[in-house]
């Protein structure tokens, strides 16, 4: 076992495109962070400057080690089933040594700059154990982690829990590092020793980041995924059953019930949040404040976030069916009945754009029903509007790109996704803004943008409709 | 009076051809002036290496992919836009078969066999009994090789006129392959089933295959029938001092550490070998389809 070749575990153990994809999000936070702590802090005099940058440090932290340090598991594995112990020690040791370096570092630094050492350093272990704890454990419970800040937060004032500047809080945050540790260790062990680590329910979640993915969605949840890779992951009751499969597929009434209980129970846990949080600022009108927090955030947020997955699940399914040479295409070309080229676009169409576009036309209605009951802002509800609108948009232009032949390549796609990203994050803070001028040169900014991004999409959609009227007929695979 | 003339156009037609065939991706050509027809009822094998492009050929003659030049037709209609009429007459199996991967075998089978007028619904059930294939496991946790069977199974319940099949023996084991080909042989012998495929394994040719196409490098090298090929070629040896007077048109030629050359020659039009043959020293060997396979694409 040799130094460097701890230190250079993760390097190897990690895909090359997770490398730069890593990078780049680490120099962002880094950036991010000091950015925050110079200009928003006005330097380490500020009361709370220690304890918000290393929070804010703490969560590079975690997906650091969620991303680039879990994937040693891989190593391990490897090194265990090649009969090279030394490998196998290696990735060990090299987790325990990065988890180590990534606690004290950077406690120490932001420590001796503006204090609450003990504090910040118990943040940064949570942070540790909880991106190794979320990365080892099977998938069905490693989704649980996302919702523990989210739950710190509901509960501290219940149970007054100390806050990150407090001193009871290394003692807290040292208990559940503690914990997330030991699970680490258990999955650790478990997954290293087991004979068919890769596959099954089971399987930790960092398994899929490895996913072999095709036309250049990734993962997305699944969809862009490999059906065949995707049904040996899923349990039964998760599987889409017809058709063209996958958010196309029509379900029984029972899956479709199932769906949708996953979709409310994650939703009712953030109305929760808020209720709770609203109960605290206003707790002479608990009753009112909670429904009304709760729902409109629900409204504005979730709303907001459900139609533009709702958008790029049907995209990345397409984008993954018509790379294939050797699935569904062959098949639907060959397949009598369709009709005529003509009719087989149309009927093709109408099949992969008529589900998103009626279940984002019904958001539409649902977001604005809501938003005139609960007297949400006309300004947030008109950003809502606008960003289902621009999700309709997204779904038309890449749906038509990709069957047209003539789909997007990954970095501008990527441009165009994070770009409708924004907008939609921004949109809701939109009714936050204070009213006068102000809030109306925002406005320009905001719409200038919008402009832009549905004059880019509707570039696309023409691109791919005329790729798909001068191709003979449309199941023809894209290369990637 | 116009389906009469279509009926004997049809019949006519050949089942698959293609003039011309070009296409390549981005690393380079794959296919390079292909000319190929196959004829009603017979069994053509096209072997090659890997690489050779024989899936590639296979996809532009389905009309699977839009080839950079050449025309391809199935049944005298341009394989791009092919008639419904067609396409119920085709049947094709893909190399690793990935189709519907959310759908168990029954529900594939009953749902692609309501798209065609002489499915034989009676058939996929026995087959899939027959071949221990459980009918409800999901499409996507089958193993490859049981796959591949119900895709074959999808393919042969169609009753086509033209059974297209890439790479159908690579994941199955023997015995599977067994019974494939003797389905194969069947369908050739008794419906007049077309049938086109590609294949590593020789003996599996040897065993049906009426016709074989030799592609390599993206090119066709020979067309004729499986019987002929024995009759037509043969290695010629020729000791190091005649090795000059070698014939110049050859398959394969390959030179030894004793300085002489062996050759993959053929019969002219007249059935002749060529002069070099008659030289002194110089010996003719019989080629199995499998050398002839190694001399030529070796």
């Amino acid at each position: 076992m040799t130094i460097q070749g701890m230190l250079i575990a993760p390097w190897y153990a990690m895909r090359r495109t997770t490398r730069w994809i890593v990078l780049a999000i680490s120099v962002l936070l880094a950036a991010g962070a000091s950015a925050f702590a110079i200009f928003g802090l006005r330097g380490a005099e500020h009361l709370y400057w220690a304890p918000v940058t290393g929070m804010l440090v703490a969560t590079g932290v975690f997906i650091l080690t969620l991303f680039a340090l879990s994937p040693c598991l891989l190593l391990a594995i490897d090194g265990r089933k090649m009969r090279l112990p030394r490998l196998e020690r290696e990735a060990s040791c090299a987790v325990l040594l990065y988890g180590v370096l990534l606690v004290i570092v950077p406690g120490a630094l932001i420590g001796s700059l503006g204090g609450y050492t003990l504090n910040v350093m118990a943040a940064l272990a949570t942070a540790v154990t909880a991106g190794l704890a979320m990365a080892l454990l099977p998938r069905v419970f490693s989704f649980f982690i996302w919702l523990l800040p989210a739950a710190f937060n509901m509960l501290q004032p219940v149970f007054h829990l100390p806050r990150p500047a407090e001193p009871g809080f290394p003692l807290l945050a040292g208990s559940i590092a503690l914990v997330f540790a030991l699970i680490a260790l258990v999955c650790w062990r478990r997954v290293a020793r087991a004979e068919q680590p890769f596959g099954g329910m089971g399987a930790p979640m960092m398994m899929q980041f490895g996913a072999a993915t095709r036309g250049d969605w990734g993962s997305w949840g699944g969809a862009g995924m490999d059906p065949s890779t995707l049904i040996r992951r899923n349990p039964a009751w998760l599987q889409p059953r017809i058709g063209l499969g996958g958010v196309f597929a029509p379900l029984t009434r029972g899956g479709r019930a199932m769906q949708l209980s996953i979709v409310l129970g994650t939703s009712l846990f953030f109305v929760l949040q808020l209720g709770v949080q609203a109960a605290q600022h206003h707790a002479e009108h608990f009753n009112e404040s909670l429904v009304h927090t709760g729902l409109v955030g629900m409204l504005l947020w979730g709303i907001g976030f459900g139609g533009s997955m709702l958008a790029l699940l049907p995209i990345a399914q397409l984008a993954q069916r018509w790379t294939k040479q050797n699935a569904e295409l062959p098949l639907l070309a060959l397949m009598p009945g369709l009709g005529d080229a003509q009719d087989v676009k149309r009927r093709l169409l109408c099949a992969s754009l008529v589900p998103p576009l009626a279940a984002l036309a019904a958001l539409i209605v649902l977001a604005w029903i809501l938003a005139t009951l609960l007297h949400a802002s006309t300004a947030g509800t008109y950003a809502l509007v606008l960003t289902l609108c621009g999700a309709m948009a997204f779904v038309s232009a890449f749906v038509l790109s990709v069957i047209g032949g003539r789909p997007l390549g990954r970095w501008p796609s990527v441009g165009l996704c994070l770009l409708g990203y924004v907008l939609f994050s921004v949109g809701v803070f939109v009714p936050m803004m204070s009213s006068g001028d102000q809030i109306h040169s925002y406005l320009v900014w905001f719409l200038g943008a919008w402009a832009v991004l549905l004059a880019l999409l509707a570039w696309l959609s023409l691109r791919g409709w005329r790729g798909l009227a001068q191709r003979p007929h449309p199941f023809l695979a894209n290369s990637l | 009076m116009n389906a009469v003339l279509r009926s004997i156009n049809d019949n006519h037609a050949a089942p698959l051809a293609v003039r011309g065939l070009s296409h390549g991706y981005e690393d380079g050509q794959v296919l390079s002036h292909v000319d190929l027809a196959i004829e009603a009822g017979s069994v053509l094998g096209l072997i090659g290496r890997n690489g050779a492009g024989k899936s590639t050929l296979i996809r532009a003659m389905l009309g699977l992919l839009q080839p950079h030049a050449g025309e391809c037709t199935v049944f005298g209609e341009a394989a791009l836009k092919l008639s419904d009429r067609s396409k119920a007459r085709i049947a094709y199996v893909p190399q690793q078969p990935d189709a519907l991967a959310w759908l168990s075998a029954r529900q594939m089978l009953d749902y692609v066999g309501r798209f065609y007028p002489t499915w034989d619904a009676a058939y996929a059930k026995t087959t899939l009994e027959r071949w221990l294939i459980s009918p409800n496991k999901l499409l996507g946790k089958l193993s490859p090789g049981e796959r591949q069977r119900v895709d074959l199974i999808r393919a042969l319940a169609s009753r086509p006129e033209l059974l297209v099949l890439d790479e159908p023996a690579a994941a199955l084991d023997p015995v599977a392959r067994r019974d494939l080909l003797r389905e194969i042989a069947l369908r050739a012998g008794e419906a007049g089933t077309t049938v086109l495929f590609s294949t590593h394994i020789v003996s599996d040719l040897e065993r049906v295959a009426s016709d074989i196409a030799f592609l390599h490098d993206g090119k066709l090298l020979l067309h004729c029938g499986v019987d002929e090929t024995k009759e037509r070629f043969a290695r010629l040896w020729l000791p190091a001092a005649m090795s000059a007077a070698a014939p110049a048109s050859v398959f394969g030629r390959h030179r030894h550490e004793d300085g002489s050359l062996s050759l993959v020659v053929e019969r002219d039009a007249s059935g002749r070998w060529p002069e070099a043959c008659a030289l002194p020293g110089a010996r003719i060997d019989a080629l199995g389809l499998e050398d002839l396979f190694v001399e030529i694409a070796g």
